[in-house]
């Protein structure tokens, strides 16, 4: 006969999944409170909180001017009033002030659901100071360090004259926003203006069409130029921290600090990049995608001149097929928004040029492009023909069935064409008295 | 070709016509004394006038007027008594019959409240996304009535697995009125609260519709995640008051309570008028009596339904079964088939019809488009369908309560309607057509919920440990959870902080409960006739039964075969075929006994004295239940004949759950004076009965049970003399829902209820409505049944000369 708690333990197994990290056997005494806040101050090298109640650790670390990250010393990643922040983000860009304390924010969580039971155990915050970039992180040490940690964040948030994230419109904002309200507080993130380095990056740096994973550590490598050694990967946290509380010791979630402060400081330089790139213009560039991903930029703050001259120079520079032919694809777009179509047409014709199978998204547009311009504008109806019949072989569905529409009214145009023909040569051959 | 709907001035006549012959036979049997007649009763319920109530004085007049305008001048008694308590902050369960208007009793407190108080929030449950949506429509053009009543605007949303995503943030801020099911609130709201921190705050009334459909399994969840409600809701400092309503069933005060955890007052006189109703109960003749078989129910039905159509009336069919329910829909189209091209009138409705499909049938009723319905017990509840003339039941529905509620799926405020029951040769059926005064002054069923059911409680203390921490004073309900919270901190899925339980686990445990079924998976069937696409789902224990390979899978009459069921995809391919059969799938089911229960725990009044004579056979306990498809029959449609069979292997389906079971003495076997074959049939005979007496007994319905009898395979026939077979009738659902218990008290009336039904029978040696056909039992089954259940019963061993 089995009692109830042995009942429970074997459905609680019943179910269990495997555990990512094999985890260690909980101390028992391990857990007062201040055992483990003093020691992990020491281990991480922190301090409690004023007013944490205990439960809540800080950790500073100064990186100085002359620190180098990457191949760049700190100090010129400083974000400067003067740089063009509108052209990535109009509303935060025009924030008179801006720049006064721009505060670089990120989360560590123990889980990616969102939920009520997901926690945001780590909480980053990065600003330069006189002569130094500072990294301020908040710990939570139990369920009690959340309350003393947001309202620390809160003033630091009140501090800040912007936010600056790297996917925090999605995630980390709109995540402490629960906390806040799980709190049943206001969240003070609501009155910084808050500009998200993510999908700026995407529109300079994404080396493909379909590319939406531009991780900052990949950022990092390729635009900075520094290469982390020993990171812990992004699905370990949790289970650090999971394996911290049990144990109590400090020292396995010490790498995930150190993770999260090499994001705010990767943060801040790639911010600093991009904005640099984009008041340098195309020439500053070291590749044809950033030129390519500047001449969007341009062109949605309106600046079309800049835009072409950045497609341009894109296009030519280009080495990558993709690339070069979406440089030329949005300087077709750009002319024939302009009733440029000749020379949309030519900037198509170059995508056209250099196409090969298996046939690039792009291309195939291109081969769109081109039948309709030769259909309608040039009434190069064999030609049209002939690049419908392209777009005719990489589509299915019901685009198979707008090309087919298509290609039936080209043949009857055509038809109808060769019958004028016809007719005019048998009007001709009428004429003909050689003919019986 | 069905003749036009006749119109409604000449409903009562048409209607008169086409019962007219069914209660001339049943007057002719009755003074014929005829002991088996085809028409075993006739009810008439006379028509009922309306009891009204003034509107209550502290409703706000903005909202009185709304109604008024709305042509509603007073109320029906019953909203009334149900508005007084909800607006004193009484929970209430109001039960009344279908079109009794009891929208009303929950939307006149929640539109007054929000009128009075614009932050006033309400949540608002029903059983499924279907009836969510039926709702939506009425209280939007309430909520625009009252906004030209100067009401402001009031926000009514529905919440469910079909909002898009950029939709439900706005729909946080804006609802005043969520309308969502117990699913989303599990999975979509109590684990995001935060995000739902108005709602919480000034959440006011929790509105749960059809609260008798939440017995067995899916109550049990639902309880616990009202329990995780109440926990939310104390955070946030509100405290709902709520509002139910339910068809009639023996408990209703008490399913309320037991789910929401608090007291209720209950309001059951409804004060709605209602028009004159026939209930008939119909009986198909025997054909051969030798053998005690009847007509076919199907067929009886369907000549049942074609009276009522061919006279112009609009009907609703239902069906036991998905099967029956296709094959019903087929036998009546054939019936009624148009000219090639006109609009179906017969239609086939079902869970596993995509959403679509079912919207379409809908409307069809109601716009009187479709005359005929043929319904699994999915159009039972209270989607809109309209006020049809005549509900047909093919076969008993299982429970006096979905009697009830389908044939009030017939019937308006006035004029006249009738209800026909036709019964199968099932023994539960036999049993209601042999007595229909049992059936007609019986109370209905309970619902039975069992929230302390440890896989439904562990899964979602989870939850609730993931939305709140527990502090170690908590419990849960009034479920002792800190030993449980232990155990789960051993599995590290929280841990001790200070006074409170921390969820210390990446998953997101709402994810893993599904409240319907033991696992969220279907099938879905794919119909590759023409290029691909997806006809319709299936759940997945019933996948394996209906979409193995070969099978016939019918949907709305149309056939198609299985020709491949891709069982770790869950996907099964079909084409379209023309063929005279359908197919039954055979299953095989094996129970093994985990652990035992002692006899004690009981109360003293439904445990029965000990069984007499030291012939100790009941049991009650935990149970392992294994069960497989290993073939299927291929049966001819009208006549059903049997013409082929086919093996399959396919996985096994495994649960545990609880059971009560009984065990025939070897003693008793030994002295059967009959052979090994014989004395097997016997014990399948007497566990055939049993199981179909059970449910009357425990009020339940009857897919609750399930049945297996071991110890009669072919090796043990042999060693009958030192085997004792075992005859075991589970809880068909993982963990229990708390049948087996009360069966194991009922043992002697149980033993005591089968033997009557045995020997009362009149057939000779066994039919489908005692012990079996004797096509599948034997000849001397139901002798060895009635013996063995003598012998159990007085604890005597059988007589030597009873030997046949």
């Amino acid at each position: 006969m089995k009692n109830l708690g042995d009942r429970l333990r074997a459905i609680v197994r019943e179910n269990r999944r495997e555990l990512t990290v094999e985890p260690e056997l909980p101390v028992p005494g391990s857990h007062v409170l201040e055992d483990v806040m003093a020691r992990s101050a020491a281990v991480l090298g922190g301090v409690p909180l004023d007013d944490g109640g205990g439960a809540c650790l800080v950790v500073d670390r100064v990186y100085a001017d002359d620190h180098h990250h990457g191949k760049r010393r700190v100090e010129s990643y400083r974000p400067e009033a003067s740089a063009p922040l509108s052209l990535f983000d109009p509303a935060v860009g025009s924030t008179p002030g801006w720049a006064d304390r721009t505060v670089f924010f990120d989360i560590e969580t123990t889980g990616l659901s969102g939920g009520a039971g997901t926690v945001a155990f780590l909480v980053g915050c990065g600003w330069f100071e006189t002569g130094a970039f500072r990294v301020r992180q908040w710990l939570m040490l139990g369920p009690a360090g959340e309350r003393p940690l947001l309202d620390a964040l809160g003033r630091a948030m009140d501090d800040a004259s912007l936010l600056v994230t790297f996917n925090g419109r999605t995630f980390d904002v709109p995540f402490m926003e629960t906390r806040w309200a799980f709190h049943r507080q206001s969240a003070p993130t609501d009155d910084v203006p808050h500009f998200d380095m993510l999908p700026a990056a995407r529109r300079l740096w994404s080396r493909r069409e379909d590319d939406t994973s531009c991780s900052l550590t990949a950022l990092e490598r390729s635009v900075l130029g520094f290469h982390r050694v020993g990171d812990v990967p992004g699905f370990e946290i949790p289970v650090r921290y999971f394996q911290f509380l049990r144990t109590g010791d400090a020292s396995v979630i010490d790498g995930v600090l150190e993770h999260n402060r090499l994001d705010l400081i990767s943060l801040a330089a790639v911010t600093a990049q991009a904005l640099q790139l984009a008041s340098g213009g195309p020439q500053w560039c070291r590749e044809a995608c950033e030129q390519l991903g500047l001449g969007h930029l341009y062109e949605r703050a309106g600046d079309l001149e800049a835009a072409e001259a950045a497609f341009v120079l894109a296009a030519d520079r280009a080495e990558d097929r993709d690339v070069r032919a979406r440089a030329f694809e949005r300087l077709a777009l750009l002319r024939r928004r302009a009733r440029r179509f000749d020379q949309a047409a030519q900037a198509w014709q170059a995508i056209a040029d250099r196409a090969k199978r298996p046939y690039l998204p792009v291309e195939r547009r291109a081969a769109e492009a081109l039948a309709i311009h030769h259909e309608h504008r040039a009434g190069d109806l064999e030609t049209a023909r002939r690049y419908a019949e392209v777009v005719r072989g990489t589509v299915s569905g019901r685009r198979m069935a707008d090309v087919d529409h298509r290609l039936g009214r080209l043949s009857r145009k055509l038809k109808q064409e060769k019958e004028k023909g016809d007719q005019l040569a048998a009007l001709l051959n009428l004429k003909d008295p050689s003919n019986p | 070709m069905l003749p036009a709907l006749v119109d409604p001035a000449r409903k009562d006549e048409s209607l008169s016509q086409a019962l007219s012959r069914m209660l001339a036979e049943h007057e002719t049997a009755l003074e014929a004394a005829d002991d088996d007649p085809h028409v075993t009763a006739v009810r008439r319920l006379a028509p009922v006038e309306a009891r009204y109530a003034p509107f209550p004085d502290s409703l706000d007049p903005r909202l009185v007027s709304a109604l008024r305008s709305r042509g509603i001048e007073q109320l029906y008694s019953h909203q009334a008594e149900a508005i007084l308590h909800a607006t004193a902050g009484r929970n209430v369960v109001t039960v009344t019959p279908t079109a009794s208007g009891k929208t009303l009793c929950y939307n006149a407190p929640v539109m007054d409240a929000i009128l009075k108080n614009p932050s006033t929030r309400a949540l608002y449950l029903f059983p499924t996304k279907a009836l969510a949506q039926d709702q939506l429509a009425e209280l939007h053009s309430l909520a625009e009535l009252l906004g030209t009543e100067g009401g402001g605007e009031i926000g009514v949303f529905t919440y469910d697995g079909d909002t898009p995503q950029d939709a439900r943030r706005a729909i946080r801020g804006k609802a005043h009125v969520v309308l969502s099911n117990p699913d989303m609130v599990h999975s979509g709201i109590l684990p995001h609260h935060p995000r739902w921190a108005k709602l919480f705050e000034n959440l006011q009334y929790v509105i749960i519709d059809e609260l008798h459909a939440y017995r067995g399994v899916f109550g049990s969840h639902l309880a616990n995640i009202l329990r995780r409600l109440h926990r939310v809701c104390r955070h946030y400092g509100s405290n709902p008051t709520f509002i139910c309503s339910s068809a009639t069933i023996a408990n209703p005060r008490e399913l309320a309570e037991r789910l929401v955890g608090a007291p209720f007052e209950l309001v059951s006189e409804s004060g709605a008028p209602r028009g004159e109703k026939f209930f008939i109960v119909v009986n198909p003749p025997v054909v051969n009596a030798q053998l005690g078989i009847r007509r076919s129910y199907l067929s009886e039905t369907r000549r049942v339904a074609i009276e009522f159509l061919k006279r112009g009336l609009q009907i609703i069919v239902f069906a036991q079964s998905r099967l029956s329910t296709e094959i019903l829909t087929t036998y009546l189209k054939d019936a009624f088939a148009g000219p090639p091209g006109a609009a179906d009138v017969v239609r086939g409705y079902r869970g596993g019809y995509l959403p679509l499909r079912r919207r379409e049938i809908e409307r069809g009723l109601r716009e009187g488009t479709v005359r005929c319905v043929v319904s699994t017990s999915a159009l039972e509840l209270g989607i809109d369908i309209g006020a049809l003339d005549v509900a047909v039941m093919a076969g008993y529905p299982g429970t006096i309560a979905s009697t009830w509620q389908r044939a009030g799926r017939a019937g308006r405020r006035s004029g006249r309607s009738a209800a026909v029951m036709v019964t199968s040769s099932a023994p539960i059926d036999q049993f209601v057509a042999r007595n229909p005064d049992y059936f007609f002054e019986a109370s209905p069923e309970h619902a039975l919920v069992n929230p302390d059911n440890l896989h439904i409680l562990l899964a979602h203390v989870k939850c609730a440990a993931f939305e709140l921490p527990f502090s170690t004073t908590e419990t849960f309900g009034e479920f002792n959870v800190q030993e449980m919270l232990q155990i789960l901190s051993e599995e590290q899925f929280v841990q001790l902080a200070g006074d409170q339980w921390q969820w210390t686990h990446e998953s997101y445990p709402a994810d893993a409960v599904s409240l319907r079924s033991v696992t969220s998976d279907n099938f879905i069937i794919i119909d590759q006739t023409r290029g691909e696409r997806v006809i319709g789902e299936t759940d997945y224990t019933s996948g394996p039964s209906v979409l193995h390979e070969k099978a016939i899978y019918i949907i709305e009459g149309q056939l198609f075969q299985v020709e491949r069921l891709d069982f770790d995809n869950r996907k099964a391919f079909v084409r379209a075929v023309e063929c005279d059969y359908y197919t039954d799938a055979i299953d095989y089911t094996k129970v093994t006994v985990l652990e035992e229960m002692p006899s004690g725990g009981f109360s003293a009044d439904d445990a029965p004295e000990k069984p007499p004579d030291g012939i100790s056979s009941r049991h009650h306990g935990e149970v392992h239940v294994v069960s497989r498809v290993v073939g299927f029959k291929k049966i001819k449609f009208y006549t059903n004949e049997n013409i082929g069979s086919g093996e399959l292997d396919l996985p096994e389906q495994q649960m545990h759950t609880s059971a009560y079971w009984v065990t025939v003495p070897v003693e008793v076997m030994s002295a059967l004076p009959y052979g090994g074959a014989d004395k097997r049939d016997g014990i399948l005979g007497l566990a055939f009965a049993m199981r179909n007496v059970a449910p009357l007994l425990l009020m339940c319905d009857s897919h609750d049970l399930g049945l297996s009898v071991d110890g009669v395979g072919a090796e043990e026939l042999q060693a009958l003399t030192s085997v004792a077979p075992t005859i075991f009738i589970y809880d068909n659902y993982p963990g229990g829902i708390g049948f087996s218990e009360p069966l194991y008290g009922m043992h002697d009336d149980l033993l005591g209820r089968t033997q009557e039904l045995i020997d009362g029978c009149p057939c000779v040696s066994g039919c489908p409505s005692c012990v079996g056909p004797e096509g599948a039992t034997g000849p001397l089954a139901k002798t060895v049944a009635s013996q063995v259940l003598a012998a159990l019963r007085q604890g005597v061993l059988p007589p030597p000369e009873s030997a046949a």
